[in-house]
This record gives structure tokens, sequence and C-alpha cells, in this order.
């Protein structure tokens, strides 16, 4: 396991989560480096979704933490028992597994959200209207993140309107916007064509080559053969295997699981 | 100390709260709508036994079988058929405003038809005098009779539903009428669920008419409070609700019997005198969760699906604001006469653009506004009372509302669509009962326009100035950043919050400024007419505002002005009564043109435009284009709703 003092990205330490008699996540341990692609692989059921949701506060751990190290020189933010917004201004996005967005504004103001929120800003002064102190980086964000993802064209189009593959990438974008430290996908290819897939691949791997750190959770294995650095396979809620994600696909628990599963 | 004899008393009143929450409980477990009408539904068939009885002389026999045989299940059959059934899959929200939009009518049908008056003399169907007791008590035959109907309902529907065959389609019909319409003519037995819950309402009503006055208003108001003791019961179980509504009768009684020091005597004869609403408050306030499907979306059902909101200012929208500007300012030119009653508009329309804040932007249905506006009117007074200059005490009473909106909206935002909405309704009738109904805090306000603005015309430019500036802080809720921040909380709660959006305390803020801005709607209300008038602000005039605002298009600012004129116009112009059923009309109707009038406006005015704007594709990348074609040929898969 990377680590040691200069340690950048999320960090996961005896994370546990119980729903009633069942331990979804049972003590885990995972750290997500910024500057690298990072898979959660497992059959359904495993516990990814569910460990997905205690990083982002969506779901509360009952044992463990989540830290996020920001920068080599500042102190680990603790994440636990944060509410999902202030996680999320403080540096981790994430998409959803089934497509959340805000189908009532255009592909650019749905990224456009996602740069406006990520730090607080006292409502009061929204109400007056006084003008936004951020507009014009949250603009320069905005045209930044339409043109990475190829999305210029579409940018005054409806969100609602758009076919799942661009749906995707307007999720990612708004998860983009905010500028993370940490960026967590869930199941990001399913959907998507295979064209689309890699140009998905493509992107995460300039992102992670820019220092992000990017945690995937995805039963795709060509798309996380072709993205990851390293894989971490989970079962009934434990990780049970780590290593590149040739070799975690190579083990036998590994094909057991997936060819007796398919 | 317990009393025997009040306790008596209070079986009865008791009695009479458990008819109506069984008859609530009842309609909802055959029909899966929690039918806020129900209030009205009764009121509406002892108004026609009245005119059976005392107008058309029929004997009481005859027209009890009319009005419970054929009027009451007649009037579930209709509303199921062309109401309700063809919004069975428009949700929580969309059937709320629907049952909504029925109360409204109802209540207008009976302003229409009796004039709105009360009646002592409703005919009573129970026997009269009553049973001797040991100790030298005594219980009324009445109370025995409508025990034994209490008991009889509840204990026939819990075999019916859950002993029969009929039974378990009619649940199968309630769970998933789709799916069930498959299997059992769901249709037939929805038909007949409404029929049952109509009959009960009319049941009710023809019951509780001679006991209280009949009354379109405060009877319809007594059964929506008798709501609590349905809550309390979770919706679900009929035994629980019928020893609640007894104990809380009972207690209503007992409290009678209380006499502390006197100057908290006030603050006891209130708590008696409105223990259901107490109730209703407390249990909502309680009572975690209600045993009942709710509609994700906030507000859903409402606006218009993927209601495309630009936040540019295009022309189109420019063009009805400057006619509207126009026409608000005419009555500047009207006669005294004239103007006196233009003087309701604006401070209506302010009221009504606090109702678009609230459930338009920030999806909280809030069916509790008049309470707020009856407090920023009481607020303004008591200021100006105390010497405040009236002009200040004008904002300054409005503003003390707002903390007082973040306090009761607090627990409101944890709520969705039913819930959220009785929530509500209860804070404006708990507002009204204990304070609006309570001469220490009402007697001797000064509500008496100042030098300057005894002129009516002056006050009406004030008027104007401050729907201006209701406007004015409106918009910056509806454009920029936060209006985004909202747009995209109302499309997806947990997508907002992935972006950083403190979806709760938005929430909250833009529930408190909704408060706050219908707060200075009742305060210059009360200013108009230079008294304040609780009536004004009555917790069903609220339910009958919020249905107006519904179909002028909830997330329309210039609607609800609209809307507000087009209310004061049809109220001057006719017969009190047409109003509120052409509001109940729109409401009624309102599932099927989702987002209102002012949708209907909007899409008309897209429609207009179309032509003009060159055509998406040409400004596209061949990459582009494709992914445009693919979009217009999802959206015309998509089926119309």
């Amino acid at each position: 396991m990377s680590g040691g003092p200069r340690f950048r990205g999320v960090r996961i330490r005896g994370l546990r989560r119980r729903f009633g008699g069942v331990t979804a996540v049972d003590d885990v341990d995972l750290d997500v480096p910024a500057g690298a692609v990072t898979a959660l692989i497992g059959p359904n059921g495993a516990g990814k979704t569910t460990l997905f949701h205690c990083v982002t506060g969506l779901d509360a751990a009952d044992a463990g933490t989540v830290t996020l190290a920001p920068q080599p020189d500042r102190p680990a933010v603790l994440l636990s028992g944060l509410p999902p917004h202030a996680r999320a201004r403080a540096g981790v996005a994430w998409t959803f597994q089934r497509i959340e967005l805000f189908a009532g504004l255009t592909v650019a103001e749905n990224i456009r959200v996602g740069a406006e929120n990520r730090s607080g800003r006292p409502l009061l002064s929204g109400l007056l209207g006084l003008p936004d102190p951020r507009r014009a980086a949250v603009r320069a964000v905005t045209g930044a993140v339409l043109e990475r993802l190829g999305l210029t064209a579409l940018a005054d189009v409806s969100a609602g309107s758009l076919p799942t593959g661009t749906m995707r990438l307007v999720e990612l974008g708004r998860a983009l916007a905010a500028e993370p430290t940490a960026l967590l996908l869930d199941e990001p290819a399913s959907g998507l064509d295979d064209h689309q897939i890699v140009r998905l691949a493509e992107v995460l791997r300039a992102l992670a080559a820019d220092g992000l750190a990017i945690l995937l959770v995805e039963h795709d294995i060509r798309f996380v053969t072709a993205v990851a650095d390293r894989a971490y396979l989970m079962v009934a809620g434990r990780v049970l295997l780590s290593g590149t994600p040739d070799e975690v696909f190579a083990s036998d628990l590994a094909r057991e699981i997936y060819i007796g599963e398919s | 100390m317990f009393y025997a004899g009040l306790a008596l008393n209070g079986l009865a009143i008791g009695c009479v709260a458990a008819l109506a929450a069984v008859g609530l409980l009842a309609t909802y477990r055959v029909t899966g709508v929690f039918n806020i009408a129900f209030g009205s539904n009764a009121v509406f068939c002892a108004y026609v036994m009245w005119q059976c009885v005392r107008v058309w002389h029929l004997p009481l026999a005859v027209a009890a079988l009319l009005v419970l045989g054929i009027v009451a299940p007649g009037v579930g059959l209709v509303l199921e058929r062309f109401v309700y059934r063809p919004l069975r899959r428009s949700g929580a929200s969309g059937l709320l405003v629907a049952t909504l939009g029925v109360l409204v009518l109802q209540l207008g049908l009976v302003f229409l038809l009796w004039g709105g008056r009360s009646y002592v003399d409703a005919p009573s169907l129970l026997p009269a005098g009553s049973v001797r007791l040991p100790g030298s008590l005594t219980l009324p035959y009445a109370t025995i009779v409508e025990l034994c109907v209490v008991a009889l309902i509840a204990v026939l529907l819990t075999f019916l539903l859950r002993a029969t065959r009929v039974g378990l389609m009619v649940r199968a019909v309630v769970d998933d009428r789709d799916l069930a319409s498959a299997l059992v003519p769901a249709d037939r037995l929805a038909a007949g669920g409404w029929a049952f819950g109509s009959f009960l309402a009319g049941v009710a009503g023809v019951l509780w008419a001679p006991i209280y006055h009949l009354d379109p208003y405060s009877l319809t108001l007594t059964v929506l409070e008798t709501m609590g003791v349905a809550v309390l019961a979770r919706l679900t179980s009929l035994p629980i609700a019928v020893v609640a509504a007894l104990a809380i009768g009972i207690g209503q009684t007992e409290l009678t019997a209380v006499h502390p020091a006197a100057r908290w005597q006030g603050l006891v004869d209130a708590f008696h005198t409105n223990l259901f609403v107490l109730v209703l408050f407390a249990a909502l306030m309680v009572v975690p969760r209600l045993g009942i499907r709710d509609s994700g979306a906030a507000g859903g059902g409402l606006h218009r699906q993927g209601a495309r909101r630009t936040s540019r200012v295009d022309h189109i929208s420019r063009l009805p604001l400057g006619a509207l500007s126009l026409v608000l300012a005419l009555p500047l030119f009207f006669d005294p006469a004239d103007l006196r009653a233009s003087l309701a508009v604006p401070a209506l329309a302010v009221v009504f653009v606090s109702l678009v804040v609230a459930t338009g932007y920030a999806g909280q249905i809030s069916l509790g506004q008049a309470g707020y506006a009856g407090l920023g009117a009481l607020f303004m007074a008591k200021l100006a009372g105390a010497g405040v200059p009236w002009l200040l005490a004008l904002f300054l009473g409005p503003l003390l509302v707002v903390p007082l909106g973040w306090l009761t909206g607090y627990p409101a935002i944890h709520r969705r669509g039913l819930y959220l909405a009785l929530t509500t309704f209860a804070t404006a009738a708990v507002v009204a009962r204990f304070v609006f109904a309570q001469p220490v805090f009402v007697g001797a306000l000064v509500v008496s326009r100042p030098r300057g603005f005894t002129d009516d015309h002056w006050f009406y430019a004030l008027e104007l100035a401050c729907l201006l500036l209701a406007l004015l802080l409106v918009r910056s809720l509806h454009t920029g950043p936060m209006g985004r921040a909202l747009v995209a909380m109302r499309d997806s709660e947990t997508a907002a919050v992935s972006a950083g959006i403190d979806v709760r305390r938005m929430k909250v803020f833009v529930f408190a400024c909704a408060a706050g801005l219908a707060g200075l709607g009742g305060a210059l209300t009360t200013s108009a007419a230079q008294a304040f008038n609780p009536t004004d602000f009555d917790p069903v005039q609220g339910l009958v505002w919020f249905a107006a605002v519904a179909v002028w298009g909830v997330d329309s600012a210039l609607g609800a002005v609209v809307g507000a004129a087009a209310l004061v116009a049809v109220d001057v112009g006719t017969v009190s009564g047409v109003s509120s059923l052409l509001i109940g009309i729109g409401a009624v109707l309102l599932g099927r043109f989702p987002g209102g009038i002012g949708a209907a406006v909007r899409r008309a005015g897209d429609w207009a435009v179309r032509p003009v704007e060159r055509p998406l594709t040409r400004r596209l990348s061949p990459a582009g284009r494709a992914v445009a074609r693919a979009a217009a040929a999802r959206a015309r898969e998509r089926p119309v709703s």
C-alpha cells in the first residue's frame, strides 16, 4: 500500500457499514492516490456502491475514517462526519450510477452550477443580487470544462434532452467544474458505446496526469484494464485483492467471480 | 382532576371527530388518496341536506336517503371519473393539488348556491333525549348512535379489507393501479372506493351540521383539523384513530374544569377550544413518517417536467411585463370608489409572489402563507402602536416574520409532498387559532394609515412600490447563481448536494424569505382595509390562495401578479363563490396542463419565436449535429405527459 507522510488523495481506514444483520462494508482500508486511477471492482452486492456513498457522505459509516489530503504541505481534512455538500466543497467530486442531471438547465448551466457552489457564498448577498466576486473565475472554469469534454457545441442545449452518453459527460463536467482534488465515478461507462468508452478513458487518463485522484467503481473489465493503475477486488464487503488490473483479473478469485458469473 | 360528566360531554365531541377521522382514513385506505377535500365534501352534503329539508320540505328520511344514498356517492363517482382517474399517474403532489382544487371548487359551489350564509337550523338525523346513568349523569342518544356508527364503519372496513376478496382487490388497486388493472377491474373498484369515501363524508357532514353551525369555512376547517387524529394513526390504524379522537374530545372538555390564575385563563381557554389543532401540529412534529407513499420530487406535478428556465432576460418576457405594469398603474386614475377595490390587488399579489418563491422556486409546498401574512400585519400594527413610524413599521413588521418562517420552516425541510403540506397548513391553523383569534393579541391594534397615505392614490402607489421591491428580490432568486442553484435543487437534490449546494440551508432560507414576503403582503392588506380582519388570514383562505397560484403557474411571478388581479377583479365583479369555483376548476384540471397558465403562455411564446431562431443544427459541428439529431429523436419518442 502506497502511503507515507506526503500522501495526497483519499485515504480510507477501517471503514464499516452495517445494514441490520448484513455487513455491507467490512473493515476496508483503501488509498486513492492523486495522479492515478484506482478501480474498485467486484460482483453485484459486494458493497462497492455503499463504500462509495460512505466516502461521499450520502451514507454514514458506522466506523472508520475517510480523510482527504489536498496539498502536500497542509494537514489532511477529515471527511467523516461532514455532510455531503461540505465534502464536495472540501474537494471531493462524484457522479452517480443513475444519471442525475439538472434537466431544467442547459449543459453549460449544469457545469456552471458545479463551479459556482464550490465555496459557500452568503445567501443574503445572493438574494440582494450583489455581484459574485468569483464570476469571472466561474466563467473561465465552465468554458475550460466544456472545451475539455468536447461539449462546447452543446453548451446551450437543455440537459434533459441529451442521449445517455452525453449526459454522462455533462455529469462528469459538473464534477470537474468544482476543481476537485478527488473524483469518484460510479460506473461511468455504463450506457456508453465503444467509441465513447475510448474517449472517456482518454479523458480520465489525462485528468489523472493532471494530478487528480480518481476512484472508479466499474464492471467493464476492458475499461478498467485500459484506464486504471490499480484495482481493488471487493467481495462481500471486504477487499480481498489488490494490484494492477491485469494481476487482479488474472487471479483465480476474479476468474471465478467474473467468468462464473457471466 | 377528572370529571365524569365532562368526560361524557367530551365523548360526544370525540365521537364526531372520530367519525371524520375514520371517514378520512377509510377514504385513504380504499382510494390511496389523502382527501383534503373530505371536509368540503361533508359541508356540501350538509348544505344539500339543509336545502332538502328546510327549503323543499322533504321528509327527513327521504332527504337522508337522497343525500346519503344518491348525492354523496354520486359526487364521489363524478370526482373519480373526471378528476382522479386522469391523474392516477401524477404522483402525490399532483393528487394533493387536485384534492385542494376539489375543496376550493366545492366551497365556491356552496358560496354560489347558498351565498355562503351560515345556518343554525341544520336538520338533525339523531334522536333527541338522553339515557340516565347512575350518579345523575346523562348520555345523549345522539352520542350512542354516533359511537355505533363509528364502530360499525371501523369494524366493517377492517373486515372488508382484511378478509374478503373484494378487499384484497381494493388493496391491490390502491397499491398500484396500473399493475392491478391487468388483473382486476381497477376502474370500477376505484370508483366504488370514491363513492364509499364520499358517502362517509356525507355521513360526517350531515351528523356534524346540527352540532356546529352550518358554515362553509368554519365547518371545513373543523373537519380539516381532525386530520391530526389521522396523522396520529399514521393513516393506517383505524382503532388508534378512534381512540385518539375520543381521548382528545374528552381532554378538551376536561380542560374546561381547569381554572388557573386569571391571567392564564385565556390561554387555557384557547387550549381547550383548539386541542385538535394542537394535536395536528404536535402529531406532525412527532410522528416521523406517515404510512404513505410520497412523491420523491419536491413539488413534483406542479412544474412542467424539465421546464426550460432561461437565466437570460429575453424580449418575449419583457412584453407582458410592460403590459402588466401599465394595467397595474391604471387604478391610479380611477375614481376613489373603484380605486378602493383595487387596493387589494398589489397586497394580494405580494402574498402570491411569496407562494411562488416557496413553492415554485424552492419546491416547498406551502399551505401556510396565510399565517405568515397575518403575522406580518399583526407585527406591523403592534410596532405602529408602540410608536414606530408607520412606514418603518410596514417593513419592520414583515422582517420580524422572517425568523418565524425560519423556525417553522426548519422542521418542514425534511418533509415533502403531503406531509410538508399538512405541516405548513397546521402552522397556519395554530397561528390563526392561538394568535389571530385571541383578543389579547389582536385587540386595540393601530392599523389606520398616517397622514400622507390616507389618500388612496398615494397608498396605491406605495403598494405598487412594495410589489416592485418584492419582484426585484424574487428576480435574484430566479436568475443568477441562486436561481440556478434552486432549479438544480428542484431537479435533483442528490446532484445539487454533490455540486456543493447546502440544500437544507438554502431551503430554509428561501422559505423564510417567502414568509417575510407574505408578511409584507399581509401588512399591506391590513393597511388597505385599515382594519385587522382575521378572516383575511383564515387558513382555508390560504388553501384558496395556493390553488390560485398553482393555476397561474407555480414558478411564474408574473403569473402570480396577474392571478391576484384576476382574483380581486372576479370577486368585485361577480357574486361571491365564482372566483373559488374558477380556481377550483383550474386546479382540478392542472394535472392535464402541468405548469398552469404561466407555462401555457410561455409555451405559446416559445412557439411564436421559433421561426425566427436559427435551427440549432446549423451552428453545430458534424459530431454535435449527430448528438442533436439523437436528442431530437429521443424527445419525439418520449410520451407527451
